[in-house]
């Protein structure tokens, strides 16, 4: 083991790579939230933060609201989640390319834009709401806020897990298994419970306890829906944090909600160690869709999957529709065709200053997701190459922001760095515009790596081995060798990163500079009390540009079929997952 | 010539490679045989520089290479899986180690085109992808990306596993031609032994990270050291002591009926019941059991008494084949008999 640490040591690269990595690990990983404990733990005047806690009752109630959302979502999500992927995947459903279109809107847009729709849709002036009081006078034009709508948005909002993770364990079931069930007579609801469902399980734990975890944080959908009745601890934790008297307050939440995602992961692992259930035939064949042989069976599961198509395409399809309207038609959600106009897309891209959250937006995502995958491409390379304990201990270490949630390293980041720090040259970065990027580049890191070193753990040894008996150096090797090998994937990290944090809002609520407010910000702000008319226009081409991006991203990461030039995307995709795969199991 | 002077290789607690002792001769083509896990191929990647010997050297026409980095050694390998890299060309592939050692342009140029005529890789294929290869022209530019660079030694992992049967013996005649055209040393690892018998000058025979036996492929096959090498080499019948001693006591006086005994089973001739054996053989009464056709051959299977033997009998127009259920007589040479000694066969099962 000396030998080989010493042998790594001897190369410059990781030298370099490493005191840089040690730096980071060190001023962005551990010291704010070592300082977030210390005010938690060791106050500096004044009641200690659980003191304070245990006298806040708002802070109590979002606790318990937090863990109530979390536990409806893991059933109603799974519900849904499970529904969508049998009615596309699984049973012979009629124009299920269509509704897996539909569906698949989540994945395209999602966070403050898919909260922001909804409200469209359901909220004070909502079409629907609007359709409704027509109906039915007394109605309360608020009837969409508090527990049930929050509820309600996540669960189609968080499904697009089940549609990427859970059909692809799908396209595992051995279909010979459930032939050969059949042919022993078993019913087909004994194949889907039986033989079907438990080569999902491991699929399913992992879904079940991201989907928990997204329920604990949550903060776009409690703090737009949620109204006062129904706070949850991500939005008192921005809340508290926005106070200087209650950081200390908003820490300790931020440490109940790391502790039960950590305890969380930590039953997932465990779940995940027992049982087989994968298919261990060699020549395992694809599966075959199955019929719904009960009549009646067969048109209530159409009908459903139908309408749950109109649940998942109305938020958008609006939000595209009156992108191209002005700002009275929006503002009461009412479509006539002199309505229709492109002054909203002309102003998004004529006038700086409605394009600049868009600017702020893009500027910051690619900065961030250029930063993490040159930095990771060297990171993953070295701890797959050598494996030893100092490589495997920063590999955990890079895994922090994994198992924080993403209010608590914001919050750690404002404690670490509202004073001058010498980690960090002396400079002062809470309130700066350094801090958000640098949120989102520690934020991307534990995602980056594990893709990564997925990507280079799934090269063939014996192509290094190859290349250094042909006298090529371990750099050269890496430039001309694995670089180009990998270099797909890293596209295809680059390309997800980007995306993910072009509509952020949980992180820039709390880290943004005033005068760099990012779209997450702008669209949030539009949705607040009666703004509407041209804010609200600007918000759904800003939308509109962000589903055509995601979309894009998508497309070219999973939905690009292999011919000819195109062979290098395939090779991305196959990478890419592996690396979801290895995530996931 | 290369040496192994009492090498060892451990992973960890694991020792792979004991104690190694070695020598491979200039311009043989030597063949490393065994099963899976027994230590062949690290043998081979430690000559490779690919692992490092814990103890003991490695040398090389007298130079000791034990630490000396895989490039400097002077060695072409071929990988079981060819290891090509699939981001170049098949011309870039070959043109790799030329282009690192910076040799120039035109020579580069020259020394791709001859070796691709060597093995015949065609101008065209050169241009394409690795992908757009089949199998045996991808096992094509892995040795001429190997044998581009004028290496002294040759390494083959297992480079013909991944082929069907037609094209692996097609590529074994033309892998032995390409050796002795260019009068390589070459290090062959496999576990197939009729490759190995087939391709050999000389075969060690490999288990559990020792050397069994060092030999010419006949004189491993007829003549096996060791109970493990009869075995592992060829079909083999156990004869158990009864069957021995019937042996024995049918003139084979020189066997001793305590000993770990064994038959090749095409060392067994069946005639009808009542046959009379040639002077010198002996023969024992039995019944067939079991047949089964191969095509040029049939193998029965033969109950003698209370054991059990199997035969093989060409299907070559002349010899006389047999039903289930008939009475046969089963005829030997006791001197095809291999014995081994006793304590050996419990240090294995140990």
């Amino acid at each position: 083991m000396r030998g080989e640490v010493g042998k790594m040591l001897r190369s410059p690269m990781v030298l370099i790579v490493g005191l840089v990595t040690a730096w980071f690990i060190v001023a962005f990983l551990i010291v704010p939230n070592v300082e977030l404990l210390q005010s938690v733990f060791a106050p500096k005047e004044g009641l200690s933060a659980w003191e304070k806690l245990a006298r806040s009752r708002p802070a109590q109630r979002s606790l318990v609201n937090s863990l109530i959302l979390a536990v409806v979502l893991s059933i109603t999500v799974n519900a849904v989640g499970v529904f969508i992927v049998l009615v596309t995947r699984y049973y012979d459903i009629k124009g299920a390319r269509f509704l897996w279109l539909g569906y698949a809107t989540t994945l395209v847009y999602g966070g403050i834009v898919l909260v922001s729709g909804y409200k469209f849709l359901y909220g004070p002036n909502g079409m629907l709401t609007s359709a409704l009081t027509t109906i039915v006078p007394v109605l309360d034009r608020e009837w969409f806020s508090g527990a049930a709508a929050v509820i309600f948005v996540m669960t189609f909002a968080t499904t697009g897990n089940h549609l990427l993770f859970l059909t692809s364990s799908m396209a595992k079931v051995d279909y010979q298994t459930v032939e050969a069930a059949q042919q022993m007579g078993a019913s087909d609801g004994t194949i889907l419970w039986r033989i079907v469902l438990p080569v999902l399980k491991p699929t399913l734990f992992a879904i079940t306890i991201l989907t928990f975890l997204g329920g604990l944080g949550a903060l776009a959908a409690p703090q737009i829906l949620g109204g006062r009745d129904f706070q949850t601890i991500a939005p008192m934790i921005l809340t508290f944090a926005n106070a200087p008297g209650s950081r200390d307050l908003a820490a300790s939440l931020a440490l109940i909600l790391a502790a039960v995602t950590m305890l969380l992961l930590l039953v997932l692992n465990r779940l995940e160690r027992g049982g087989t259930y994968f298919s261990v035939s060699k020549v395992p064949v694809a599966l075959v869709k199955q019929k719904i042989n009960n009549p009646v069976a067969n048109v209530v599961v159409h009908v459903l999957a139908y309408l749950l198509f109109l649940i998942y395409v109305l938020p958008p399809a609006l939000i595209v529709i009156f992108s191209f309207t002005n700002a009275e038609s929006i503002a009461f959600a009412r479509l006539s065709l002199d309505a229709f106009t492109l002054d909203n897309y002309i102003t998004v891209l004529t006038n700086p200053a409605a394009s600049w959250p868009f600017v702020v937006s893009v500027g910051y995502s690619a900065a961030a997701a250029g930063i993490v995958i040159v930095f990771i491409l060297f990171v993953a390379r070295i701890i797959s190459r050598y494996r030893n304990r100092i490589t495997a201990t920063v590999e955990y270490l890079l895994h922090i922001p994994w198992v924080m949630p993403g209010v608590m390293m914001a919050l750690g980041l404002i404690i670490a760095y509202d004073h001058a720090n010498p980690l960090v040259g002396g400079w002062v970065l809470t309130g700066t515009v350094v801090i958000l990027g640098l949120a989102y580049v520690i934020g991307k890191v534990p995602f980056t790596l594990r893709m990564l070193k997925a990507a280079f753990t799934g090269i063939n040894q014996s192509l290094e081995e190859a290349a250094s008996m042909l006298g090529a150096s371990q750099f050269y090797t890496f430039r001309r060798v694995l670089l180009p090998l990998v270099l797909p994937a890293a596209a295809a990290i680059t390309a997800l990163n980007f995306n993910s944090m072009l509509d952020d809002y949980d992180m820039a609520v709390f880290l943004a500079h005033p005068f760099y407010q990012p779209l997450g910000i702008f669209i949030k702000n539009a949705t607040e009390g009666e703004t509407q008319g041209d804010t609200t226009a600007i918000t759904f081409v800003y939308a509109v540009v962000l589903m055509v991006i995601s979309g894009l991203t998508m497309y070219l990461v999973y939905g690009r079929t292999a011919s000819g030039k195109k062979r290098r995307i395939r090779r991305c995709r196959i990478i890419v997952d592996t690396a979801k795969q290895e995530a996931t199991s | 010539m290369i040496t192994y002077d009492n090498v060892e290789v451990r992973f960890g607690d694991f020792v792979a490679i004991p104690n190694l002792n070695l020598t491979i001769n200039e311009g043989e083509f030597f063949t490393l045989l065994g099963p899976s896990g027994c230590g062949k191929t690290t043998i081979l990647r430690a000559l490779a520089g690919f692992v490092t010997p814990s103890k003991g050297r490695i040398t090389i026409s007298d130079r000791d290479v034990t630490h000396l980095p895989s490039d400097k050694r002077d060695i072409g390998m071929v990988f079981q899986n060819y290891a090509l890299f699939p981001s170049m060309t098949v011309w870039e592939n070959i043109a790799f180690g030329l282009k690192v050692a910076k040799v120039k342009a035109d020579e580069v140029e020259q020394r791709v085109a001859d070796i691709a005529r060597e093995v015949e890789l065609t101008e065209a294929q050169l241009s394409r992808g690795i992908s757009e290869l089949s199998g045996g022209q991808q096992q094509r530019v892995a040795i001429a990306r190997a044998m581009v660079m004028r290496p002294k030694i040759m390494l083959l992992d297992e480079p013909l596993s991944n082929l069907d049967a037609k094209l692996r013996h097609q590529m074994r005649i033309q892998l032995k031609e390409l050796q002795d055209h260019f009068g390589i040393t070459s290090v062959y690892v496999t576990h197939d032994q009729d490759e190995a018998l087939a391709m050999s000058d000389r075969i060690a025979v490999v288990n559990a990270g020792r050397i069994e036996q060092v030999g010419g492929p006949q004189e491993v096959y007829q003549h096996s050291a060791t109970e493990f090498v009869c075995n592992f080499i060829g079909d083999v019948n156990r004869l158990e002591p009864r069957v021995s001693q019937r042996l024995v006591d049918a003139g084979a006086t020189h066997l001793d009926a305590s000993l770990p005994s064994y038959l090749r089973i095409e060392k067994v001739r069946v005639a009808p019941r009542g046959t009379g054996a040639p002077a010198g053989f002996v023969s024992v009464p039995g019944v067939v059991v079991g047949k089964q056709y191969h095509g040029i051959n049939h193998s029965y299977e033969l109950q003698l008494g209370e054991t059990r033997m199997k035969a093989v009998v060409p299907e070559d127009g002349y010899a006389q084949h047999f039903e289930v259920g008939a009475d046969v007589t089963v005829i030997t040479d006791p001197s095809h008999v291999l014995q081994y000694p006793q304590p050996e066969a419990e240090e294995r099962a140990a």
